[in-house]
């Protein structure tokens, strides 16, 4: 009965909304060089940047359709003030379920290059970490179609 | 024979123009520019015969990074309008972000009267020449014999979403070591902006 129960509360659990994560860089460096066996796609992104917006239910299904080999990680970048009222509502109508850090740190100098050096910071942008922790550096909107060609792009030998 | 030399020579000209990447380092002289204000009127350098420099800031109307700077960037206006006066541009492609159009640039200079020039770089060929990649970016520049050099690239301070909690000024330390004769500690930044919206 107890079995059965948690069978039925699994989907349920796996459909929620993500909880943000509030970080330093500490955190986030952690989180990158966590050494899983899986692709990391990071993406950094704000709710005012509506080309970030756009793009967020790609990674989404990314997320979904790849979680096995995929690690998504979705860097909010607004303020902490509004965690509340901005972001948990953006992310609950996009309905995202991969794993969301809120990176608070407001001198962005120092932490920039460590992402990627050659990034300029202009967002969107996306940083694509492979098995062997190299580095690929997109500074612009990815597709999903694209995001899955980078995927394949990167398991061929 | 010459004939031949000289054709090679065109031919190998031409290729070297179509690929040539602009963008701009530190220490290098800038070119002039030439952009329409919000008044209508053409904006060049060459107007401020009795500038130290300038602070040329890419910035757009529709980015919060700008608007959380745009109070900011008013008051180095305010106080180096007769050193080193802001040139403020917009290279955003105003088709698809209407709000950034020359319209709306002008709307937005009048409702917040801003006291620098506001140009607009509907080419965008500005913002490619310098390497501009975001707003706000700004490149500190200063004269010397004659030449507009960049001094400093990067962002206004180190804390966009805090005014009050701002820690390094890395525009106005700039300027203040320029004005020393000093070399410029921090020459070059990053933050986090939205990037140019190209066409």
């Amino acid at each position: 009965m107890k079995s059965l129960l948690v069978l039925l509360l699994v989907p349920f659990f796996m459909t929620q909304t993500a909880t943000v994560e509030v970080v330093k860089w500490e955190g986030l460096e952690k989180a990158l060089a966590n050494k899983n066996g899986k692709i990391k796609v990071v993406n950094f992104w704000i709710t005012g940047c509506k080309t970030c917006v756009e793009e967020l239910p790609h990674f989404e299904q990314l997320h979904r359709s790849f979680g096995n080999q995929v690690e998504v990680i979705l860097v909010n970048l607004d303020k902490e003030s509004i965690e509340e009222t901005k972001v948990n509502p953006l992310l609950e109508k996009n309905r995202i379920t991969a794993k969301v850090f809120l990176l608070n740190e407001s001198d962005q100098n120092t932490w920039i290059n460590k992402v990627e050096p050659s990034w300029s910071g202009a967002i969107p942008a996306t940083v694509i970490i492979d098995q062997n922790n190299h580095r690929r550096l997109y500074e612009k909107s990815l597709t999903y179609a694209e995001l899955v060609k980078i995927i394949h792009d990167i398991h061929k030998p | 024979m010459t004939r031949v030399a000289i054709f090679i020579m065109l031919v190998l000209v031409s290729i070297n123009a179509a690929f040539i990447i602009y963008a701009y380092k530190l220490e290098d002289e800038i070119k002039d520019i030439h952009l329409p204000n919000v008044d209508g009127k053409m904006v060049s350098l060459q107007d401020y015969p009795k500038a130290q420099g300038f602070i040329i800031v890419f910035t757009c109307n529709h980015c919060p990074y700008a608007k959380a700077y745009e109070e900011r960037i008013i008051q180095l206006q305010e106080k180096y309008a007769s050193t080193y006066p802001v040139i403020a541009i917009n290279s955003n492609d105003g088709v698809a972000y209407p709000e950034d159009n020359f319209e709306g640039m002008k709307k937005r200079a009048s409702h917040k009267k801003y006291p620098f020039v506001y140009l607009h770089d509907e080419s965008q060929e500005v913002a490619r020449i310098f390497g501009a990649t975001k707003t706000p970016h700004v490149y500190l520049i200063h004269k010397e014999q004659g030449k507009n050099v960049i001094k400093y690239v990067g962002a206004i301070d180190d804390n966009y979403a805090d005014e009050s909690a701002v820690k390094k000024h890395y525009v106005e330390e700039a300027i203040a070591a320029l004005g020393k004769g000093q070399e410029v500690t921090v020459k070059e930044t990053k933050a986090i902006g939205c990037s140019i919206k190209w066409k």
